[in-house]
């Protein structure tokens, strides 16, 4: 079939379908009542009341759990990213060089940044010793050492990262509180608050 | 299961907080007053800028705290540290750590001065220092060893190549000798010959018997 041939048939239709449709006056009138008896459809409002109605949904055993681990894995994410503004004992790195300066013994190297260092005092009369130190911002109460259960030596093992820590202990007794330097380490030298504090050269020098 | 959409919103926010609810960092410097904590912050700012640690002279101001020390007294003794460590920084030079920092510094307080210091400078010397200059504070500062006597002793043992473990073996030894009699002078002389460059130093005895404290501070409390 070609072109030719099809343009009368389509011309017709076309005329056809423009005719325009005739419709009885009385049937549009029926129409148009009944279309202005309907109610006018009004506008929605947001139905508080909805939220509180309970719903009801189906979950399997497995995609809860899935649900669930997804939940902590993102309040994991976000501890851990609030937490990196924090202190961090680990922050140096370590020369490794063993170096043990007497009255402190290195007893574990725990990793390659933090030492364990125990700490020794003698202290016979002393109802509560504590370690205080620029490790511990000088907080009484942080450290507390213990009693040797059958001896007068107090003491206490800390984690300290290499380099040189000044420290002293704060003995309770019946003499009052008294704030001693270590007798078995060097003596940090300017004690200008009136205290004599010790040097502590944790893992050798750092250069 | 039901569950209203407001009480999956609680929830979930529950389950949220323990995220944000991290214990609060507090800046134990927020004990002191406003001006005393601002002097304090502008020096350890100005330690930053010079390139100077700054951690050293915070654990002063935090020590001034738990001494329960005037703020004055505080911001004194924090700006004195300071410019220790200025003095020890231009003595030393650039290339060292931020303990031989420290510990320059509190020889400054000792009274040596920073002439001696200069003469630790290490470039020719590779050796730490660390060792030597606290070993160094405690000779002059404990024992009473003349500066200079003590000063040129070490120096020399240093410059000969003496690492930590030299330096803690000569003061534990000459720590001994001192308690058995000794004068201090006279056991640092003696030891010091001992010293052999190059040798391995002998094993200093990490369980050195504690005495008890000598002459202790009492405080108020």
């Amino acid at each position: 079939m070609i072109e030719d041939e099809l343009d009368p048939y389509v011309e017709w239709i076309a005329r056809e379908a423009r005719r325009p449709v005739q419709v009885d006056a009385a049937a549009r009138a029926r129409l148009m009542s009944a279309v202005r008896a309907e109610p006018r459809p009004r506008r929605r409002r947001l139905d508080v009341g909805r939220l509180f109605e309970p719903r009801s949904f189906t979950l399997s055993p497995m995609m809860s759990l899935a649900t669930a681990a997804g939940l902590v894995g993102i309040g994991v994410l976000l501890g851990f990213g609030t937490y990196r503004g924090g202190r961090s004992l680990a922050n140096s790195s370590s020369k490794g060089v063993a170096s043990q300066p007497p009255g402190q013994q290195e007893a574990v190297r725990t990793t390659d940044t933090v030492r364990i260092v125990n700490f020794v005092v003698l202290a016979p009369n002393a109802s509560k010793v504590s370690l205080v130190g620029d490790f511990n911002e000088w907080k009484e109460g942080e450290h507390l050492m213990t009693r040797a259960p059958n001896g007068d030596a107090w003491s206490i093992a800390i984690p300290l990262t290499p380099g040189r820590h000044v420290y002293a202990f704060v003995i309770n007794g019946e003499n009052g509180t008294q704030w001693v330097a270590d007798p078995t380490a060097p003596l940090a030298p300017g004690d200008a608050f009136g205290v004599p504090n010790s040097v502590v050269l944790v893992g050798g020098s750092s250069s | 299961m039901s569950w209203s959409p407001l009480r999956t919103a609680l929830c979930l926010a529950c389950l949220a907080l323990p995220a944000t609810a991290q214990e609060p960092i507090v800046d134990p410097l927020a004990k002191l007053d406003p001006t005393s904590r601002f002097q304090v912050e502008l020096i350890l700012d100005s330690a930053r800028t010079l390139g100077i640690p700054d951690r050293p002279l915070r654990s002063t101001a935090m020590l001034g705290l738990s001494r329960h020390a005037n703020p004055r007294t505080i911001v004194a003794v924090v700006r004195q540290s300071f410019n220790n460590m200025r003095v020890a920084k231009i003595a030393l030079g650039n290339s060292i750590s931020e303990d031989e920092y420290a510990a320059a510094a509190s020889l400054l307080n000792a009274g040596v001065s920073s002439a001696t210091l200069t003469q630790f400078r290490r470039e020719k010397v590779a050796q730490p220092l660390s060792g030597a200059l606290i070993v160094l504070g405690d000779l002059i500062t404990r024992h009473g060893i003349p500066r200079d006597e003590a000063s040129s002793t070490i120096l020399k043992m240093w410059q000969e190549g003496a690492g930590d473990a030299d330096f803690y073996g000569l003061w534990t030894r000459v720590d001994r000798d001192i308690l058995s009699g000794q004068s201090p002078g006279i056991a640092l002389q003696n030891r010091v010959r001992e010293f052999v460059p190059g040798r391995a130093p002998d094993n200093v005895s990490p369980t050195a018997p504690a005495r008890p404290p000598e002459q202790p501070e009492t405080t108020s409390s």
